[in-house]
């Protein structure tokens, strides 16, 4: 899943690029309106995280040239101008949502979720897994056991996915590192652990007795689905 | 905007009043009056008199000739005389006091109307008072053998012509004065057509009126002339006829200078106060919308800086125990993005302090070119980042005396400048000297420069170049005014110089030399 950056401000656009992939998505930067269109026409990111004010073509126009072709793809203004009528204007436009900086990692990416959540309902209709007791929607970013929803992040996704195609089987932990994190990330087997970890405290009813996600000691992690 | 014409307006419309009030108070009604030729208007009333006296006298005479032959004559022939003379309606002829005869004359024009019975005072016959017309008996007394006279029928239209032929006869004639008259006016429109034609062709204000004031002829264009300046007025036994003359009348408007000049002074100062108050409330509206819009574009600017810092420490946190170098860099930025708010929280407060008269210098030993440098490693790796070039000429090492941290903000806010606006150029050229006794700061770019037209605005507060949300670049519009209130305060200048090719800033400051301070080797 790819999102699409776009802010004039490179320490800005950096940086929420880092937050963003580290959830990981695949993202697209753009330092300005025209370069954000091209790549928007180029790889059909979505979702969009535009900025306002950007030389060339603002944020606004970008919006409104997306909308005129694509009205389903979420796009987000992640702006520093926090006068109502710059959202007003936004939301006017077609946009999803409307962040105002300052904003922290935790609420964008909450924001960016909950467009995706919207614009890919978990519904029967969606691509869906099951894992045990647990129902995973990948393009929602969600899982359902019973009634409760439980939130996932797109690397949290991506390591069920690969579970579940391997049913059965041990996942190592470097194909974990290679699919999850990209060929290009090298994170520690402390960071993989970690994640598992949290994992686990979403997903298990008894995290320290897991049903799902099962330990192979020296190898990595493996789903059992006749359990 | 309403607002601003609720004040104008109403000083306008009081303006107005006061324009027109003055120029009715201003005027001034001057007539003038042009007398009537008085000579042809004498000439024309002794005609008429003479005319008048003629009638008069021809009237009464044929009564007489009558009243003469009366006594004597048959009644017949007395009653034919009388039925040719207009207005004769009846005539009694008195034998002592006894009546002899009486005759019909003309007739009446309407068979209604009453005659009313003609009696002498101790006749023979009862006396009638409501009915009669009762004729003194000290009328047949010897004394008034030949006399005649006039008696009004009382209550009534009538008049008797009394007449003493012989010293036994009275005879008295009943006649209507109405139609007597009615001749009279006949015949007088056809007499006035000569004498009364110089008067209507010299334009002479004239009028004739007669018996019951009915005129015979107007040649008063002006009613509203007033009382006439001249009455001929002219009494017979036929009744009163009035020659009356007015002076032509002229009106003249002219207006009081003083008053006109007050009023048009009033006026002035009503609108000069209007235009004052709403100049005023403009600029009142416009600060407001500047300091509403100014506190906007601060909070806009601490925007970008506290998302990098938050963003980046989160990123840090992450990175911290497996990726340590990741974490420095993280950390540089956030440092970086620190010194962009101080920057910015500087220039509020600089800009605070001038507005409340707070604002203070602190000179210094210094070296110029260490101040610049210190700032300008500052912004390096944003610099960096942009791909901006940096190139100075060094040649501020010498020890002096000003503020090095107003040096440092005016430096920050230029390169500041060409960071935002011009980072598109790539290239940042610095210019440094200190010759006689004078410190030279020159900052050139190569980015979309300046416009001609806005060489001094972009020096006022709150002004900027880039304004639409597709510049790209945001800003408070203070930079360059601070950078100025800062120099000049320091007893130099900064200005824009022009260039063909981005803009160029040169800064200007009295720099003393100050032995005390050593600069140290430049770097190599």
């Amino acid at each position: 899943m790819t999102i699409l950056i776009a802010d004039d401000d490179p320490l800005t656009l950096e940086a929420l690029a880092a937050c963003i992939a580290d959830e990981g998505f695949q993202t697209l930067s753009a330092a300005d309106g025209k370069q954000a269109i091209d790549l928007w026409r180029e790889h059909r990111p979505q979702l969009l995280c535009l900025d306002i004010m950007m030389p060339e073509i603002d944020g606004f126009d970008v919006c409104r040239r997306v909308r005129a072709t694509d009205s389903a793809v979420p796009i987000l203004f992640l702006s520093a101008k926090n006068e109502e009528i710059d959202v007003v204007v936004g939301l006017g436009l077609g946009a999803d949502d409307f962040i105002r900086k300052p904003f922290t990692r935790a609420e964008v990416i909450a924001r960016i979720r909950a467009a995706l959540r919207r614009a890919h309902p978990a519904d029967d209709k969606g691509r869906r897994f099951t894992m045990d007791d647990l129902t995973v929607h990948p393009d929602a970013l969600l899982a359902r056991r019973e009634d409760k929803s439980i939130e996932l992040t797109r690397r949290e996704v991506l390591m069920l996915e690969l579970l579940h195609k391997n049913a059965g089987l041990p996942v190592a932990r470097d194909r974990f590192l290679d699919e999850c994190w990209g060929l290009d990330y090298f994170p520690d087997s402390r960071t993989l652990d970690q994640h598992v970890l949290m994992l686990r405290k979403k997903i298990e009813r008894d995290p320290a007795n897991p049903r799902i996600i099962a330990t192979v000691r020296g190898i990595g992690y493996r789903f059992e689905a006749s359990r | 905007m309403r607002g601003i014409w609720l004040t104008f307006l109403p000083l306008l419309v009081a303006a107005t009043l006061a324009l027109w009030g003055g120029e009715r108070l201003a005027r001034r009604e001057v007539e003038t009056r042009t007398s009537a030729d008085r000579e042809r208007l004498h000439d024309f009333a002794d005609a008429l008199r003479a005319e008048l006296d003629r009638l008069d006298d021809m009237h009464h005479e044929h009564l007489a000739r009558i009243a003469g032959k009366a006594p004597f004559a048959v009644p017949e022939v007395t009653a034919k005389a009388c039925s040719d003379i207009a207005g004769t309606r009846e005539c009694h002829v008195f034998q002592g006091k006894g009546k002899s005869y009486a005759v019909s004359g003309t007739r009446p024009p309407d068979d209604s109307v009453r005659l009313p019975e003609v009696e002498i005072a101790g006749g023979k016959r009862p006396l009638n008072a409501r009915r009669s017309v009762i004729l003194p008996a000290e009328l047949l007394e010897a004394g008034n053998l030949g006399a005649s006279g006039i008696i009004r029928e009382p209550g009534g239209d009538h008049e008797i012509r009394w007449f003493r032929p012989s010293l036994e006869h009275l005879v008295a004639f009943t006649v209507d004065p109405a139609e007597l008259r009615q001749r009279v006016d006949t015949h007088l429109r056809e007499w006035l057509a000569g004498p009364f034609a110089p008067l209507r062709e010299s334009g002479e204000l004239v009028s004739l009126t007669g018996p019951g004031d009915v005129a015979l002829v107007t040649l008063q264009a002006d009613t509203d002339a007033g009382p006439a300046a001249l009455v001929m007025p002219h009494r017979t036994r036929l009744g009163e006829w009035q020659v009356q003359a007015w002076d032509r009348r002229q009106v003249a408007t002219t207006h009081d200078t003083a008053t006109l000049i007050l009023a048009c002074g009033i006026a002035a100062a009503l609108l000069l106060l209007g235009a004052f108050l709403f100049l005023q409330q403009r600029r009142a509206l416009r600060l407001a919308e500047e300091r509403v819009s100014f506190v906007n574009r601060v909070s806009h600017e601490l925007g970008s800086p506290l998302t990098n810092i938050l963003l980046n420490l989160d990123l840090s946190l992450r990175s911290l125990n497996d990726r340590p170098a990741e974490t420095r860099r993280r950390l540089s930025l956030v440092n970086e993005e620190v010194q962009r708010l101080a920057r910015l929280v500087s220039n509020v407060l600089t800009f605070s302090r001038g507005e409340r008269k707070t604002l203070e210098l602190r000179p210094a030993a210094c070296i110029p070119d260490e101040a610049v440098e210190a700032v300008l490693a500052q912004f390096q790796p944003s610099l960096e980042r942009r791909k901006v070039t940096v190139e100075w000429q060094r040649g501020a090492t010498s020890g002096t005396r000003l503020d090095p941290d107003a040096l440092a903000q005016i430096t920050g806010n230029l390169i500041s400048n060409v960071e935002k606006y011009a980072s598109a150029g790539g290239w940042l050229g610095i210019e440094t000297t200190m010759e006689d006794g004078r410190f030279q700061l020159r900052v050139r770019d190569r980015g979309p420069g300046i416009p001609p037209r806005q060489k001094e605005r972009i020096f006022e507060a709150f002004e900027r170049v880039h304004r639409g949300v597709s510049e790209g670049s945001s800003g408070t519009g203070l930079g360059l005014s601070i950078a100025r209130d800062l120099a000049r305060r320091m007893g130099g200048d900064l200005v824009l110089d022009s260039s063909e090719n981005g803009a160029v800033f040169q800064l200007d400051l009295p720099a003393p030399p100050h032995l005390a301070v050593v600069a140290d080797e430049p770097a190599a």
